[in-house]
């Protein structure tokens, strides 16, 4: 007979195969659902499993070392699936990474199974939480006290973190300011220029500061001012994207270009980008 | 301290230690929510999203030090449903609690005590430089748990070691770990390996001369083996990640089916085979020392998708056989031959029904020249080597009522293809994607006036010798095949151009240009 948490290790990728392959969207709770399992398929069965094919018998390492081998393996196992799939033809897609996590999964669940159940009955090891140990025993009233403890000290660190949240607010004042490529992705940024022929990027910038800002934005390069826009007005949490265009005016293997933003009216340099260019004449 | 091991009850630590753990990751995730767009988190969101977007683990130039966190958000992204953002923004400072068990099984078999390892392990956590680093959306917390991991393997392994136990199956897991940890961080995996490997040399050396006596049983040879798999393994990978001696220069003729991988329509590969040696090929590409490229559209490309440097690239066009595509008189069995008809116009183009090659969208736009045009016929010279398409292409051709306007010659031989090219009236090459485009050059050394798609690296290949008109502009092809026919003083112009465009590509000098790289990269 496999034991109860390897069947269940076995049947997690399984679970979450039916629930990721037909397509389309979840409904909340099946969505849930899947963030769970995904995590706990990626983040701990397969490692699981290895661990118990590698310790099946009883005593040989302890359970919070258990579950350490199970994370650890299962984190180190992500680089070599992935190195795998690589070099294997379908690339890394939903199909191939589920198939992997569940192919890697239910193999080693297999391997495990058949050293465990070459083990004499009372020296293989099964998972199981201690509850009676925790619960009855010697040394009961002392562990009431430690579980008492434990939930006062978590209770107190979450309020704790809930004041202090509430005392400095969620998330810090921040503006995102980023440059994409003409097709708004984050790469294939311009690498060549011609002096005199203007060069089009794509800036992004996001107002997470809580309050209304006015932005403005000069590219230059040293002290040559080679464009600039705005003043763009953002409402807190408002985002905006659009070209800008600049024209380089000296040539040079690295020339820095600076994307200056300056918010407010104010004359410091509040944000900075940069892209380095091959300026020819 | 024996008695402290037996009573004390480590779990608790660990649950409380967790639970700390947890909220302190709640605290960054509530407190820094964006932020992370400012750090280095925000490239490795950049290179998760591309490992996503692609599919492939290619090195780019946004995190150059490890493919292992990104392809671990790959991952979750794909199983979870989650996007890479929501991951990195909400989920991933969570993940720092699975550092815990890792930090205290380490411990533990480094200080052979529960109750101390437990102490140890809350001590690290409690330093607030590192909470911070791993609770981060970065990849520290991967590479922590990969260090820890290896570790603990070697602790363990010591510990089965002196119990007279086999520690194979640690050597396994060191194995594992030790590549998770240079996946993750090649930079820091480079010093880490070697201060373990050196820690062990050295710690040998001890229990070797200063403490024979009280390890006397001590199985060195499996501890030796340890260090040395370890530094195999090391060796292995830097083998493995460093390119060969010899300089390697690669011609590449265009990388269209890995750009077209992702459009359907494409069809770009037929088999898991050809995907396969794709696969394979673009992965040498990235490798190679110096790349000649057909055409500068094709070195775009390569720099674009591959992310290879561009002033390694080197264009070296194509060349045209002036012997045999010239101009010449067509002799009258050639088209009896052929069963064409001395008396009618010819529009001709040469290749596959590849996807690519747009040919649906020819026999489109011929369908309006010939309502036009009806005396005009299209002769299609190449094998076929896609069957659903050139059935599909042939029920197309039925459907427009041209199934006798549309001649098809499978394979001709060198001498006729250049007779056709002559014979016809004008040439069309239409395709969406190509890496340079010889056919149209061809027919401009015979004299053949062009039309052309004004797509990938046609415009450079036939320059103004041609009309060049959108791929997908129908009614614009119909019209500039109409022209290129009837207009005299236009067909007269595209020869004379197209003649003084061929002449300028040889095998002559796509030689002496091949030789000139290779000669640079050798000296």
């Amino acid at each position: 007979m496999v034991p109860l948490s390897l069947t269940l290790v076995g049947l997690l990728p399984v679970f979450l195969m039916l629930l990721v392959f037909p397509g389309g969207s979840l409904p909340v709770p099946l969505a849930a659902a899947r963030l769970l399992l995904g995590l706990v398929v990626v983040l701990f069965c397969p490692g699981y499993a290895a661990q118990a094919a590698l310790f099946p018998r009883r005593n040989t390492a302890g359970g919070v070392e258990r579950l350490a081998l199970s994370v650890g393996i299962s984190l180190a196992l992500v680089p070599l699936l992935a190195l795998m799939l690589d070099q294997l033809p379908w690339g890394i897609d939903l199909g191939s990474v589920v198939g992997a996590e569940a192919g890697a999964t239910l193999m080693t669940v297999a391997l495990a199974w058949m050293r465990w159940r070459h083990l004499p009955p009372d020296s293989r090891w099964e998972w199981g939480i201690p509850w009676g140990d925790l619960a009855s025993g010697p040394g009961t009233r002392s562990r009431f006290g430690l579980w008492a403890g434990l939930t006062v000290v978590l209770v107190l660190g979450l309020a704790l973190l809930l004041i202090v949240l509430r005392l400095a607010g969620w998330g810090e004042p921040v503006t995102e300011f980023y440059l994409l490529d003409p097709e708004r992705r984050a790469e294939s940024y311009p690498y060549r220029g011609v002096v005199g022929e203007p060069v089009a990027v794509m800036v992004g910038i996001v107002n997470r500061e809580r309050m209304p800002v006015d932005y403005r934005l000069e590219v230059v390069d040293g002290e040559n001012l080679l464009g600039q826009a705005g003043p763009v007005y953002l409402s807190p949490g408002a985002a905006y994207e659009g070209p800008v265009s600049f024209t380089p005016v000296r040539a040079g293997d690295r020339v820095r270009v600076m994307f200056i933003l300056y918010r407010n009216g104010l004359p410091v340099p509040y944000r900075t980008l940069w892209l380095w260019l091959e300026v020819a004449e | 301290m024996r008695n402290l091991q037996s009573r004390y009850p480590t779990g608790w630590h660990i649950l409380l230690l967790a639970g700390y753990v947890l909220l302190a990751a709640g605290y960054v995730s509530a407190r820094f929510l964006w932020n992370w767009t400012s750090t280095d988190d925000a490239r490795l969101t950049v290179a998760a999203e591309y490992l996503y977007a692609e599919g492939t683990i290619v090195p780019t130039e946004t995190y150059p030090f490890g493919y292992a966190y990104p392809a671990l958000n790959t991952f979750l992204s794909h199983l979870t449903g989650l996007s890479i953002r929501t991951l990195q923004v909400f989920v991933q400072p969570f993940l720092v609690v699975l550092l815990v068990p890792l930090a205290f099984a380490a411990y533990r078999n480094l200080m052979g005590d529960p109750a101390i390892g437990a102490l140890a392990a809350m001590m690290l956590f409690l330093q607030p430089e590192f909470l911070f680093e791993a609770a981060r959306s970065s990849h520290a917390k991967l590479t922590w748990a990969m260090a820890l991991g290896l570790l603990y393997a070697l602790a363990a392994s010591f510990r089965d070691a002196e119990a007279g136990k086999p520690i194979g199956r640690w050597v396994v897991i060191s194995y594992l770990f030790a590549f998770g940890l240079t996946t993750s961080s090649a930079f820091f995996a480079s010093s880490y390996l070697f201060a373990i490997a050196c820690a062990f040399v050295g710690w040998q050396v001890w229990q070797r001369w200063c403490r024979r006596q009280a390890h006397r049983g001590f199985p060195l040879t499996r501890l030796l083996y340890v260090v040395l798999s370890c530094s195999v393994l090391l060796l292995a990978m830097l083998l493995w990640l460093r390119p060969d001696l010899r300089p390697v220069v690669v011609t590449v003729h265009d990388i269209v089916p890995y750009l077209t991988r992702r459009q359907e329509s494409m069809q770009a590969y037929r088999s898991v085979w050809e995907r396969w040696l794709d696969t394979l090929a673009t992965q040498a590409l990235a490798r190679a020392d110096a790349l000649i490229a057909d055409s500068a559209y094709t070195r775009e490309t390569i720099v674009q998708a591959l992310r290879y440097p561009a002033e390694r690239i080197r264009v070296v066009p194509l060349g045209v056989d002036h012997t045999l595509f010239r101009p010449r008189p067509v002799p009258p069995e050639f088209d009896a031959r052929y069963g064409l008809d001395p008396g009618r116009r010819y529009v001709l183009y040469v290749g596959s029904e590849n996807p690519r090659k747009n040919l649906p969208f020819l026999v489109r736009a011929f369908a309006r020249l010939h309502q036009a045009l009806p005396d005009v016929h299209l002769i299609r010279v190449g094998a076929v080597q896609y069957l659903p398409q050139a059935r599909t292409l042939q029920e197309q051709i039925e459907r427009a009522g041209l199934a006798n306007a549309v001649l098809h010659y499978s394979s001709v031989p060198d001498e006729d293809l250049a007779l056709f090219y002559n014979r016809a009236d004008l040439f069309v090459f239409p395709s969406l994607y190509e890496g340079f485009g010889l056919p149209v050059l061809e027919a401009m050394a015979c004299g053949t006036p062009v039309v052309c798609a004004d797509a990938a690296s046609l415009p450079e290949v036939a320059g103004d010798a041609a009309l060049r008109v959108s791929p997908s502009d129908e009614e614009g092809w119909a019209d500039a095949m109409g022209r290129a026919l009837t207009d005299l003083r236009l067909r007269e112009e595209l020869r004379a151009r197209g003649l003084e465009q061929a002449r300028s590509f040889t095998w002559e000098r796509t030689a002496e240009e091949t030789v000139r790289v290779y000669t640079i990269m050798t000296t």
